[in-house]
């Protein structure tokens, strides 16, 4: 009943959480200056008639208050609107997005994790020797490279020999499976490495701190006393007490996933969802924003919902 | 010391196996038809930086988009490479002595990429659906159709367009628009006033193309992607030397350049100054520039009704500006030399359109102090003079669309203004922003930076600075009455001597008042790899809403 009561407690939390997120991140785009109907006006055969036109169809030319309850409503019955910038309901549009994002995303974070994890554990076991120093050094010095910099400079150091832009070449001829899948590989290298190379320096940091304190436990003392073997230590006695932390910033780093990386997105010119939120801000499609923003409030309290669940059951005493 | 030695060789075995595995990668195989193909033939592969945001003509804004709808529909008439009129889906035409009737003969026999008849009737369809709903969702045609009473074709190659009066710039606005195959589009004119017609995707799925009656046929499209195109077999026009070309999207003009020395694309359309300087370096690119139809402004404030800076709106502060606006540094510094000074808002590559007796002042400090001090406008104790109490410091709103060369502008302006005591700030934002900022009926600005990239037919561009753009494409509030009645003459006078006089007349107006000071019209930058010649170039580029003569003659050497 204890564990019910957790899982209560934390799924009525995650849902409160999503509508107070929702709420606000319709408040928060609309604060921005400017809006859809200035931005498409600037064509070359815009009329003061086509600017109504627009504020009418979007909706723009009613209050805010209706405007908020109209979307609620439409929520409710699991519509996320239409798309200012090309009139597609914006769930079809982010499912295209979502799908674009996620194998690049994935990638770049599996190998993070990889990365981070292997680079903390080994920084922790060689504690303050030049092993350590440069692992964590090289690691904090990727970590506080701004994202959009670390991919540019790929870009310019790799742009010889790797794709740059997009997520395949549209022209190639009568490819065969394999040809596309590589294609699709090579096109994913560059971003999924800016990714890993930006996010694993917080790995090695957390997993290193967390397997120090380990190693500095009674228990691991007494295994090594009885002349356990180094690699049984780790494996069943320290990396197990390490996980929790690990787990939780895994668990977190899946959520963000499906946000997608708008700066990585950006500068590959990759066709996801966060390139996607890039160019909504740009062109103030609210459906977009808001449909994306909820689908990332969604996935980071899920996930999070789900690590709770995970840590529960690692670690019973949280519950006390 | 086994376990540490074991675990670094663990760390270094999948260290190396990374290493391997990307190594594979990299140098894994892919071929493209891009630049290969039989001479003559060939995909030529562009790059773009702004992304194609719909194939639904009544839904696209960007000027990329439109560049695709030319390619892909055919238009009644279009621009050569020289800017003059000439036929494409019409043959020819002729308008009545009282400017109130226009018929055009269209192509006989042609057809669409489907194979149904491609005739006057969907010119004529597209007309009516423009002025039926164009408060609806045909709104973005509204403006082809100005003017316009109603569209008939009285056979299947001769289209009679009849005005509600007569509209000097008619044929220029009509050749804008993307003539639409009625039996694909008419099921979407629906709802009200025709709200569907905004909903349909138009975008090729899979053995299904978009209907086409231009040079080329959509194939495939990717939204903030790639869009891919190939020769449409059944177009009445001459055929394209190539068999497709195809646009990719790219968000970093760095990454686009570099994507062109690399071989991974063919060409690209609008390279910035700064990039074109690097690209000349490289003896297999060919970096071709002509001056542009693409001004720089420097936009004040003119609303009469805005109270917070009153000395923006005169024409005495817009002209000792204009004295301290160093035209030829800005040109070298911030334009790489890649543009010419500018006095009007129509442009040289106008031709006969722009006055050339208009000349922009030369730069002159101590002018423009003199102007200032006339005015009454004091130095402050820190320099800075004073207007109404209040010392003449602005904020300069720049739009996103000129970062790069109009920010290095900026500096300059900015830097000489100090020395006639005006200090300028800078508030650099999106486009976004920058019209919500300057259009009506928000006023919320002192002065801006912004440019235009005009069509060549002048009414446009004089159309902006009527009392009527008040809430459409006014950027600086200015209305003034003896401007509205000339436009309103130039706006219905079809004798093109007449017509040219009256356009001298409001450059005339506009350089005495200065709304906005035209500071430079820059130069169209393109560049394409050494194997492709035949580039049709237009102050716009070779990938442009004007013409498709930009890409028809395109082959390889």
């Amino acid at each position: 009943m204890r564990g019910v009561d957790y899982a209560v407690r934390r799924g009525l939390l995650a849902l409160v959480t999503i509508f107070v997120v929702l709420t606000f991140n319709f408040v928060l785009f609309r604060t921005l200056p400017g809006s859809v109907v200035t931005d498409m006006s600037r064509i070359p055969n815009a009329t003061p008639a086509f600017r109504e036109a627009i504020a009418h169809e979007f909706g723009l030319d009613k209050s805010k208050w209706d405007q908020y309850v109209i979307y609620l409503r439409q929520l409710a019955h699991g519509n996320l609107g239409v798309s200012y910038a090309n009139e597609q309901p914006v769930a079809s549009n982010l499912r295209t997005d979502i799908a674009n994002t996620v194998p690049m995303v994935s990638l770049g974070t599996l190998v993070a994790v990889v990365l981070g994890t292997v680079t903390g554990v080994l920084a922790a076991w060689r504690r303050r020797t030049a092993v350590d120093h440069i692992s964590t050094g090289v690691a904090l010095a990727f970590y506080s490279f701004p994202t959009q910099w670390l991919g540019l400079m790929l870009v310019l150091l790799f742009g010889a020999y790797l794709p740059t832009t997009g997520m395949h070449d549209p022209f190639l001829v009568n490819p065969t499976a394999w040809q596309r899948f590589m294609d699709a590989l090579r096109h994913m290298i560059l971003p999924s490495a800016t990714i890993a190379l930006t996010l694993y320096g917080q790995y090695t940091l957390i997993v290193r701190s967390a397997v120090l304190e380990t190693l500095g436990e009674d228990y691991v003392l007494t295994a090594r006393a009885k002349g356990l073997k180094p690699s049984i230590v780790l494996r069943r006695h320290v990396l197990r007490n390490a996980m929790l932390p690990i787990v939780t910033l895994i668990a977190l780093s899946l959520g963000y996933i499906v946000g997608g990386a708008i700066l990585v997105e950006t500068v590959f010119t990759w066709p996801g969802i966060g390139l996607a939120v890039y160019q909504a801000v740009n062109e103030r499609d609210y459906p977009m924003l808001q449909g994306a923003f909820l689908l990332l409030t969604c996935s980071v309290v899920i996930f999070n919902y789900l690590a709770d669940l995970i840590y529960f059951k690692l670690d019973p005493r949280i519950t006390k | 010391m086994y376990a540490r030695r074991g675990f670094t060789s663990v760390f270094a075995a999948t260290t190396l196996a990374i290493m391997l595995g990307l190594g594979l990668v990299a140098c894994g195989s892919s071929s493209s038809t891009g630049g290969t193909g039989s001479s003559g033939g060939g995909d030529l592969r562009i790059g773009i930086h702004l992304s194609i945001d719909s194939l639904n003509p009544f839904v696209a804004v960007q000027t990329s988009s439109i560049a695709v709808f030319e390619y892909i529909y055919p238009a009644l008439v279009q621009y050569n490479t020289s800017l003059s009129i000439v036929p494409d889906f019409a043959t020819s035409w002729s308008e009545s002595p009282n400017g109130l009737l226009w018929t055009f003969h269209t192509r006989p026999h042609a057809k669409w990429s489907d194979g149904r008849p491609l005739t006057a009737s969907d010119a004529a369809w597209t007309i009516d659906t423009a002025l039926k709903d164009g408060t609806g969702g045909a709104a973005e045609f509204a403006g082809y159709v100005a003017g316009v009473k109603s569209a008939t074709a009285t056979t299947s190659d001769t289209l009679v367009v009849r005005m509600a009066a007569p509209q000097a710039a008619f044929l220029a606005n009509i050749r804008q628009m993307p003539i639409l195959p009625e039996h694909v589009w008419s099921k979407y004119a629906t709802g009200k006033e025709g709200a569907g017609l905004r909903t349909y995707p138009n975008q090729p799925s899979s053995g299904h193309e978009v209907v086409s009656g231009g040079p080329f046929v959509c194939t495939q499209y990717q939204h903030l992607g790639v869009a891919l195109f190939e020769r449409n077999p059944v177009f009445y026009g001459p055929e394209p030397k190539i068999a497709g070309f195809g646009i990719q999207y790219f968000t970093s003009p760095d990454a686009e350049l570099l994507a062109l020395k690399n071989g991974q694309i063919d060409a690209v359309w609008d390279v910035p100054p700064s990039g074109a300087s690097s690209l000349r370096a490289d003896n297999s690119i060919v970096v071709h520039s002509q001056l542009g139809l693409n001004a720089h402004d420097f936009i004040f404030n003119d609303y009469s009704k805005q109270t917070t800076d009153p000395e923006l709106a005169l024409p005495t502060v817009h002209l000792a500006f204009d004295y301290a606006i160093n035209r030829p540094e800005i040109i070298k510094d911030a334009f790489d030399g890649y543009a010419q000074p500018a006095s009007s808002p129509i442009l040289a590559p106008t031709g006969r359109w722009h006055d050339p007796a208009i000349e922009s002042p030369p730069f002159n400090l101590a002018k423009a102090n003199q102007l200032l001090d006339q005015a009454g406008f004091k130095n402050g104790s820190n320099g800075i003079r004073v207007a109404d109490g209040h010392p003449m410091a602005y904020t300069v709103v720049l739009a996103a669309d000129e970062l790069g060369a109009g920010s290095a502008a900026f500096q300059i302006i900015q830097t000489d203004f100090q020395k006639i005591g005006v200090r300028l700030t800078l508030d650099s934002v999106d486009d976004a922003t920058a019209a919500g900022l300057e259009l009506a009926p928000s006023t919320k600005f002192h002065i801006g930076m912004w440019g235009w990239t005009p069509p060549p037919d002048p009414n446009f561009m004089l159309n902006t600075y009527t009392c009527s753009q008040w809430g459409g494409w006014s950027e600086t509030g200015f209305c003034d009455s003896t401007y509205d009645h000339l436009y309103n003459e130039e706006a219905a006078e079809t004798n093109p001597a007449k017509r040219l006089q009256m356009v001298y007349k409001m450059e005339e107006l506009l350089a005495q008042k200065l709304p906005e000071i035209i500071y430079v019209d820059a130069d169209w930058i393109d560049a394409w790899n050494n194997k492709w010649t035949g580039f049709g170039e237009t102050p716009q580029g070779f990938f442009t809403p004007l013409t498709t003569m930009g890409l028809l003659n395109v082959h390889q050497l």
